[in-house]
């Protein structure tokens, strides 16, 4: 029994000890532009959302694809950054769209004299 | 032959064995998209963008070298990412540029319509000061007109105008109807005031007291005409002035004046001003 247990504590140490941690700075880089495009707006915007979600899935794959293939997890890693990049550009044109048309809805309200055209742009 | 052919098959199996990734379909989709971009907005408003998207691409070319598909796609699903990323920023410089322009184009129409509105305020009110002006003008033409006739004729201002009394001894002889020179000049004086008044009047022969009736009537009758064709001839528009018929009642005597019975009398009612009743102010001769 005491064997045993030795045993599983060796097994477990060395699993343990071949298993690198993640790229902390690919990682802290994915999680800081999920944070970013989050702030933002991302998910008041489909498109975006879906990206941002996405993101986090290939973090969280990446944590689980580390211990077989690190070289594969750091991928992931850089396609997550990627994707929450992606999102945070999508937000920010959702930001920019609206504000566009908010701004042209007050044009056509003053040349129509009937909106309200002393909001603020 | 079989020799040749043996050594053939090998050649082709070391060659197909060394043989490098040529491409894969994402990596395919990744070199569209950066096509696809290049024309679009991401080209022309966010190059830098679309610069690091190329360098990913370039990285994914360069994964081909691994013979790994999987880590060729996962660098193309990046440099695809970063495609997009650069599209989207592109559209968004696109849309804050229009936005600017948009709020410019605003501020201009807001700032011409201030403008033309103030413009016309600014005719209103000069054509209200002219107007104004030349009411003031009326007013003293028409005060200063009053004036002079009320020297010599009574002028009254009562609910239904302003009434000019004119003695008939002063506008004809007795039991006759051709005007006085005397009277000429008074009536010009009148016709002065009917002009500056401008609002309709009518003239009213009193009969006189003595002589007959129906005589007394008759004569009104063509006195009151003789004195508007004079009105007329003075200037007075034939529309703003009409005769009234004659008075029914012989005219009153007037303590001091017994001759202003005797030859009947002329009145000239000018009709009162919208919101007054006279034609100017002062009593004029009682």
């Amino acid at each position: 029994m005491r064997r045993w247990t030795a045993g599983a504590l060796v097994a477990f140490g060395w699993a343990c000890a071949s298993a690198p941690p993640l790229p902390a700075d690919r990682l802290a880089q994915a999680e800081a532009e999920a944070r970013a495009a989050q702030e933002i707006g991302a998910e008041r915007a489909p498109q975006a959302k879906l990206l941002l979600q996405e993101a986090r899935e290939s973090i969280a794959a990446a944590r689980e694809t580390n211990r077989d293939d690190p070289e594969a997890a750091a991928r992931k890693l850089d396609i997550a950054r990627a994707q929450a990049e992606l999102a945070n550009a999508l937000a920010r044109e959702q930001i920019a769209r609206s504000e566009a048309d908010q701004a042209h809805a007050r044009l056509e309200a003053l040349r129509s004299g009937s909106g309200n055209a002393g909001g603020s742009p | 032959m079989s020799r040749a052919s043996a050594l053939l098959a090998v050649a082709a199996a070391l060659s197909a064995g060394c043989a490098h990734l040529q491409r894969t379909d994402r990596l395919d989709e990744a070199r569209a998209a950066y096509d696809e971009a290049q024309e679009g907005p991401a080209g022309a408003s966010s190059p830098a963008d679309l610069a690091t998207a190329k360098k990913f691409l370039e990285l994914a070319e360069k994964g081909l070298e691994t013979n790994e598909p999987k880590v060729v796609d996962d660098r193309a699903t990046i440099a695809l990412l970063k495609i997009r990323a650069a599209e989207a920023l592109g559209r968004t410089h696109e849309l804050a540029a229009e936005r600017d322009r948009t709020l410019q184009l605003l501020s201009a129409t807001k700032q011409r319509m201030l403008d033309e509105a103030q413009q016309k305020l600014t005719l209103a009110r000069t054509v209200l000061e002219k107007e104004k002006a030349a009411r003031d003008a009326a007013e003293a033409r028409l005060a200063q007109s009053r004036a002079v006739l009320a020297r010599e004729t009574e002028i009254r201002d009562l609910p239904e105008g302003t009434i000019i009394t004119l003695p008939g001894e002063q506008l004809f002889r007795r039991g006759r109807a051709e005007l006085l020179p005397g009277g000429r000049d008074r009536l010009s004086q009148v016709a002065a005031f009917l002009k500056s008044a401008s609002r309709a009047a009518r003239v009213e022969a009193q009969p006189p007291s003595r002589g007959s009736r129906k005589s007394a009537l008759a004569l009104s009758g063509k006195r009151a005409e003789r004195v508007r064709e004079f009105l007329v001839a003075e200037g007075v528009t034939a529309e703003q002035i009409r005769t009234g018929p004659p008075s029914q009642a012989p005219t009153r005597p007037i303590p001091g004046s017994p001759e202003f019975a005797a030859n009947g009398a002329v009145r000239v009612v000018l009709e009162p001003a919208q919101g007054g009743t006279g034609g100017g102010t002062g009593p004029g001769r009682p």
